[in-house]
């Protein structure tokens, strides 16, 4: 884990910013390491992402909002038909997930998916690196979710939400094993959104070494399988994200059936 | 059992051997049991995780050579069963290189 230079260095603002955290608080993780680790590629790596997106968006929407060429696909594979497939995918997982009333949430995993995928493929671009293998904006993208579901499920359910965690049955007698089932639950509650971070934050950092490894020994041709080793876990893992969101979602907010069956 | 006594018997007589350490000069305190540690970790999670990942696969493979045409319904369970065995030896990753790495500097 050492310096992290990349081509987004090369930003303006980057240096004074590096320099006034470094000043300031000593590290920009999450959790402090034991050596003074100071890293700000993940805020310009962020920003960087928000600008491919939102260009890409509005080529895709002047695509989509005109008749004609809404209904044809289109010839080669552009940036339409890459929002096309990648939504359609996304919004075929939520289906089999959540079930019949998965549009309500589409907007938000959309572009979170959007947004991981994004920021992984890009650390995949030599000298580059991904803005999720900070801790920090992982932690954000698995708090996002954790207040999300229980949005949610507090809409759903009500107070349902919280005596679901301390009496899952439903029974009368179920409430005497409530202070011992309630913290279990309420761990594996909050666990949730801390290991979506670091699993993928973990992930990305572990990717980029091997391919640092690697490329370090012979830089020429042997490097590519680890490149498309490195594709396919960006893919994995925002799939696996945005697999387990909907699950906690499912989990947390289910409508459909009746309250009383779990 | 024999031989897993035989493999646990050599790491017994580190870790009861420790006095013997700190003789080594480092002007950190167990500056080698950190560097042990890391390892150690890293290796339990890789064989934990592989052979997990090996009875994922095994069984996925037995799905799919059972019932062809079920492959696209078996890959996307079998694909989110690897990345959550992976990402506890990741976080085992985790501890090796971020914590014990730069305390060991």
């Amino acid at each position: 884990m050492d310096h992290h230079t990349s081509w987004l260095s090369f930003l303006p603002g980057y240096s004074s910013l590096l320099e006034a955290m470094q000043h300031n608080f000593n590290s920009t993780t999450v959790i402090p390491a034991g050596g003074s680790i100071t890293t700000v590629h993940h805020v310009y790596a962020a920003l960087v992402v928000l600008l491919i997106l939102v260009v890409t968006s509005l080529i895709a929407r002047a695509r989509f909002s005109k008749l004609e060429t809404a209904v044809m696909p289109p010839r080669t594979f552009g940036v339409a038909a890459f929002f096309e497939l990648f939504i359609e995918t996304v919004i075929k997982q939520m289906a089999t997930i959540i079930g019949p009333s998965y549009k309500r949430y589409v907007p938000f995993i959309g572009t979170l998916a959007l947004f991981i995928f994004v920021s992984n493929v890009m650390g995949l671009i030599p000298g580059m690196l991904p803005g999720t293998d900070n801790l920090n904006t992982t932690f954000a993208c698995g708090i996002l979710v954790f207040l999300y579901f229980n949005f949610h499920g507090l809409r759903a359910h009500g107070i349902g939400h919280i005596t679901h965690l301390m009496n899952p049955v439903g029974t009368w007698w179920g409430w005497f094993l409530a202070p011992l089932l309630f913290p279990i639950e309420a761990v594996g509650l909050i666990v949730r959104p801390i290991t979506l971070g670091i699993r993928l934050a973990a992930n990305m950092v572990g990717d980029h070494a091997v391919l640092l490894a690697f490329a370090g020994i012979i830089p020429l041709i042997v490097p590519l399988p680890f490149y498309v080793l490195g594709f396919l876990i960006c893919l994995i893992q925002t799939a696996v994200f945005v697999i387990l969101s909907c699950v906690y979602i499912s989990l947390h907010a289910s409508e459909a059936e009746g309250h009383a069956a779990h | 059992m024999n031989r897993l006594n035989a493999l646990l018997a050599p790491i017994a007589v580190f870790l009861v051997a420790n006095p013997a350490f700190a003789q080594e000069g480092s002007t950190k305190e167990h500056y080698g049991m950190y560097a042990i540690a890391a390892a150690l970790a890293i290796g339990l999670a890789a064989i934990g995780g592989t052979l997990g990942q090996g009875r994922a696969a095994a069984a996925a493979l037995e799905g799919i050579a059972r019932n062809p045409s079920a492959s696209d319904k078996v890959f996307t369970p079998f694909i989110l069963g690897l990345a959550l065995i992976e990402s506890l030896v990741l976080m085992a990753f985790l501890v090796a290189a971020g914590f014990l790495g730069p305390i060991g500097k």
